[in-house]
């Protein structure tokens, strides 16, 4: 029975074997979207999506949400009005970022395979949130910003896919990236996962126009060094100077990137 | 006459702690609830059934040192009254101070007297003779087990009551080896193992010439029985040391 | 002219006293009265409430008023046993429903294990009765009636030996058999010098009167297993049902607080809702009736209707809302010389299986027939010898229910992923096995 639009209801046999099949798949193209899309709603079944949905449902934002079931597309958000707001603003900051990517809001895929309406949801708000979490750690789409974004995201919301494509990526870079990774980012990921509120509770579209560093303060999230100007520069630091990096906020290489 | 000497003695050692039910006379206690089933299901409904029974009979307790038969007897609706006899002057004084402890025994006496001399005896100036005669636990201790149980039953217009031990390997290993000796569960020096009658020997007396010359006694019930610490006290129907009529 | 006082200590004279007139120390009374080998016996029962004013002409007086918060799960076992003593003749029996089916289901998976009763002997698991008409059903059987005293207990002691009981209308009496049936702080338990053994829950159990949205065609006791303890709804005749709702103190405390639109809302939510929707309303202001009530109708209406579940709460009666605290314990020995403990005096448990009326008549009967035997034996009612079968039938049987229901109660009182797996699979095993079920509530009874 079709619970929600777009559901495809499954029974154990199909649910196991798409289960193995897009696994394979997406271990052997990571890039194609819909089948790691895919593995991430099988193994977000039955425990993760459930974990998550119980902590929205003890938020009181969390529960506004799922409530709404708001969705995020570019034609919910207006991008133009974002782009016109200071550039101290979450929504601005949002904008500048997609446009530097050059990724627009309108790629998630919807969410099908998951029987729960709710569950579907969550995992849906996931996917949609997903850009969000890249502008408001101020990390690019390059593979090397995309594994320190799904450790975050594995640190703070537990999705198993998040952290299996965190652990098997990095291996596929090259050394100098990922001693990069393995000295900074992925540290500052599961540091900053850990510590911060649990990203699903956040309405985003609420927070647009709120100044980007007070919503990092108020979320407990620190800003990583700027990815992008290190690749540019393709120095290493001193080991001891980048590992203090990650930790406190009086660092001052954490001052001068914000 | 007079009880025997040495058995006076043991029974006079007993008196203080006989009344109580977790003190060394436990035994006797659990046995003494196995004497009253015996005698109730041998009385049968038509006497022990309150809503059935209107009649009242007399007993005569043989032996009753501290008085445990004789008070649970002087309880039932079904007796009129009990009189306890014993040999032994400090256990009959235990008998009639615990009898106090209930008001409601006012049918029941106590007297020092031997088995041996029962002529004297009558329930009544009228009535020689009581409905029961109870004898339990008594001609193991005795030197002329025959002549007392010839004496309990001409008191007896109705049923005798008696019980005794087996002289067979069991009952010397049970009684005296592991109760004196071994697990202290019955006071040393309580048994003497010549003097057990077996259930045979005991049937012949009652059924035998001189006791029951006009063939008026007959063995209703006999019943064996023994002790297993743990369990308590088990029945079995045929290999008593236990028996009655 | 002089008028002479008697200064002499006459205490009146009883064979067997009970304090307590609830329905362990009722039963116990009746049962004496009903046997014909301790009829003779004088007894008599204490109890510092009015009981037969109150509820003498229960039957008459009770036709139509809602049903109390005091119900109680009777088990064909204790059916039977008030049969037997004449006393369940005289229930009156519209306020009284028998269940035949009972399904628990796990909080956190929902598994659910169902018990039915349609191949025993009586068809039922138990009926659902009113303390109360218990209570006043035994007082009308015989003349249990005449047998109550309605007198505080000032004071327990020792007079010649016997126990004697002070009361604070100035009578004493002096009982050959004190017998204890007066609840889980019994003053008699004290006075024999008895101590127990147990634990708090730290739960305290929440019960109300409900009113259903219609009449249940089925007769089903549902018991949801929560973390924070079973919500039992219980059903009661016309589209009632009574709750007993184990739960944190400060969760208690907190339903009770609530308006009573707000408190059925809860009760729905209870039944239905995830245990993170739960948390999140017990985090809210009791006194915020509205948004308690937009909260629960928003996620009630998310959920695909479940006919399998207890119908929904329309009500509560009001004021029928009360709590209580949950304990385990036993009594380290039921007797001792010229005393005896039965019913909640001698343990207490967690309403969870609702065995706690049931030890108390099976304490009972245990009792009756160990003084029955005693009668037979001739032995003094108060001694040892007397009680000692007692306990012999009741104690262990105790023993092993409050074990059974304590770690039942364990088992269901963690949300933790591992155990709700392993449960649940057992529960869809067992739920399989009829033969092994059946048992399990023969077992109960």
């Amino acid at each position: 029975m079709q619970r929600y639009p777009g559901h495809v209801p499954l029974n154990t046999f199909q649910r196991l074997f798409l289960f193995a099949s897009s696994g394979i798949a997406a271990y052997i193209s990571p890039r194609r979207a819909d089948l790691v899309a895919t593995f991430g709603e099988m193994t977000s079944q039955p425990f993760f999506a459930r974990r998550l949905k119980k902590q929205m449902l003890s938020d009181p934002v969390g529960r506004e949400l799922l409530r709404e079931k708001p969705r995020i597309t570019s034609k919910t958000l207006n991008l133009d009005y974002l782009r016109s707001l200071p550039s101290n603003t979450l929504g601005n900051e949002y904008v500048q970022w997609l446009d530097k990517e050059n990724v627009s809001p309108d790629t998630r895929l919807p969410v099908r395979f998951i029987d729960d309406p709710d569950e579907a949801y969550v995992i849906q708000r996931y996917r949609e949130c997903h850009d969000f979490y890249h502008a408001i750690a101020g990390l690019p789409v390059v593979m090397e910003g995309e594994v320190a974004v799904k450790m975050f995201e594995f640190a703070n919301l537990g999705i198993p896919m998040t952290g299996l494509a965190a652990i098997s990526e990095p291996f596929k870079l090259p050394k100098s990236m990922q001693k990069r990774l393995f000295d900074i980012y992925l540290p500052w990921a599961v540091y900053n996962g850990f510590k911060a509120k649990c990203l699903l509770n956040v309405y985003w579209e609420k927070e647009l126009e709120r100044d980007a560093n007070e919503l990092r303060k108020e979320l407990g999230i620190s800003l990583p060094p700027d990815m992008r100007a290190m690749r540019a520069t393709r120095a290493m630091r001193p080991k001891r100077v980048v590992r203090n990096v990650i930790r406190p906020d009086s660092d001052p290489i954490y001052e001068k990137s914000n | 006459m007079q009880g025997n000497k040495t058995e006076m003695a043991h029974f006079a050692a007993l008196a203080k702690s006989w009344w109580n039910p977790r003190g060394p006379q436990r035994i006797l206690h659990k046995m003494n609830n196995m004497r009253m089933d015996f005698i109730n299901s041998t009385l049968g409904p038509s006497i022990t059934d309150p809503n059935q029974n209107t009649s009242k009979l007399t007993v005569l307790d043989i032996g009753c040192g501290g008085g445990l038969l004789s008070e649970s007897l002087a309880r039932r609706h079904y007796v009129q009254s009990v009189l306890g006899i014993d040999v032994t002057p400090e256990v009959l004084a235990v008998a009639n101070s615990h009898k106090l402890v209930d008001p409601k025994l006012t049918n029941l006496k106590y007297e020092l007297r031997s088995v041996m001399d029962l002529e004297s005896v009558k329930q009544s100036a009228e009535k020689p003779t009581f409905d029961i005669v109870t004898m339990f636990e008594v001609l193991e201790h005795l030197d002329d087990p025959k002549e007392a149980l010839k004496l309990a039953m001409s008191k007896s217009s109705q049923y005798v009551f008696l019980s005794t031990i087996n002289r067979t390997l069991a009952a010397y290993i049970s009684t005296i080896a592991l109760g004196e000796y071994v697990l202290n569960i019955v006071p040393p020096g309580t048994h003497t193992w010549s003097k057990y009658i077996n259930a045979t020997e005991l049937e012949s007396y009652v059924l035998g010439s001189g006791v029951n010359s006009e063939s008026i006694w007959d063995v209703e019930k006999l019943q064996g029985c023994i002790y297993l610490p743990g369990t308590g006290w088990v029945r079995f129907d045929d290999q008593s040391n236990y028996s009655t009529k | 002219m002089l008028r002479f006082r008697r200064l002499v200590h006459t205490a009146i004279k009883k064979d067997i006293l009970v304090v307590g007139g609830g329905p362990a120390g009722l039963s116990l009374v009746t049962a004496l009265k009903n046997s014909a080998l301790t009829r003779h016996l004088d007894v008599a029962v204490v109890d510092g409430q009015p009981i037969v004013e109150r509820l003498g002409n229960w039957a008459a007086n009770n036709k139509t008023t809602e049903f109390e918060n005091r119900v109680i799960s009777v088990t064909p076992g204790s059916v039977s046993f008030l049969e037997k003593i004449g006393a369940w003749e005289n229930v009156v029996h519209e306020r009284t429903l028998a269940y035949d089916e009972m399904m628990i289901w796990d909080g956190e998976s929902g598994a659910r294990i169902e018990f039915d009763a349609f191949d025993s002997a009586t068809g039922t698991v138990a009926t659902m009765i009113e303390n109360s008409n218990v209570q006043q059903a035994l007082l009308n059987t015989g003349n249990t009636r005449d047998t109550v005293i309605q007198a505080q207990v000032e004071k327990i002691h020792t007079v010649n030996g016997l126990p004697t009981v002070k009361l604070n209308n100035g009578i004493e009496i002096e009982a050959r058999l004190l017998v204890g049936a007066d609840g889980q702080n019994s003053p008699v338990r004290q006075f024999a010098g008895i101590t127990t053994e147990g634990w708090d829950y730290s739960r305290h159990g929440v019960v109300a009167t409900m009113h259903l949205e219609f009449d249940d065609f089925k007769q089903t006791a549902y018991q949801r297993m929560l973390k924070t303890g079973p919500l039992a709804f219980l059903p009661l005749p016309n589209a009632t049902a009574t709750l007993v709702w184990s739960t944190y103190p400060e969760r208690a405390q907190w339903l009770k607080q609530l308006e009573p639109q707000a408190f059925t809302a809860m009760v729905n939510a209870g039944v239905r809702l995830d245990m993170a929707d739960l948390d999140y309303l017990h985090s809210l202001d009791p006194k915020n009736t509205d948004e308690i009530i937009y909260e629960v109708t928003w996620r009630l209406n998310t959920l695909d209707e479940d006919d399998t579940l207890p119908t929904r709460v329309e009500s509560i009666v009001p004021k029928s809302v009360a709590s209580f605290p949950l304990k385990l314990r036993q009594a380290d020995e039921y007797i001792s010389e010229r005393v005896a403990l039965v019913g909640d005096a001698a343990h207490a448990t967690h309403p969870l299986t609702g065995q706690g009326l049931n030890m108390g008549q099976r304490d009972v009967a245990a009792l009756v027939a160990a003084l029955e035997l005693a009668v037979s034996r001739g032995l003094d009612i108060g001694s040892l010898d007397a009680l000692e079968p007692y306990p012999r039938r009741a104690y262990l049987q105790n023993q092993l229910l409050l074990g059974v229901n304590d770690s039942l109660y364990k088992l269901y009182s963690t949300d933790c992923e591992p155990i709700v797996r392993l449960r649940t699979l057992g529960v869809q095993v067992l739920n399989k096995l009829g033969f092994v079920k059946n048992k399990l509530v023969e077992m109960a009874d």
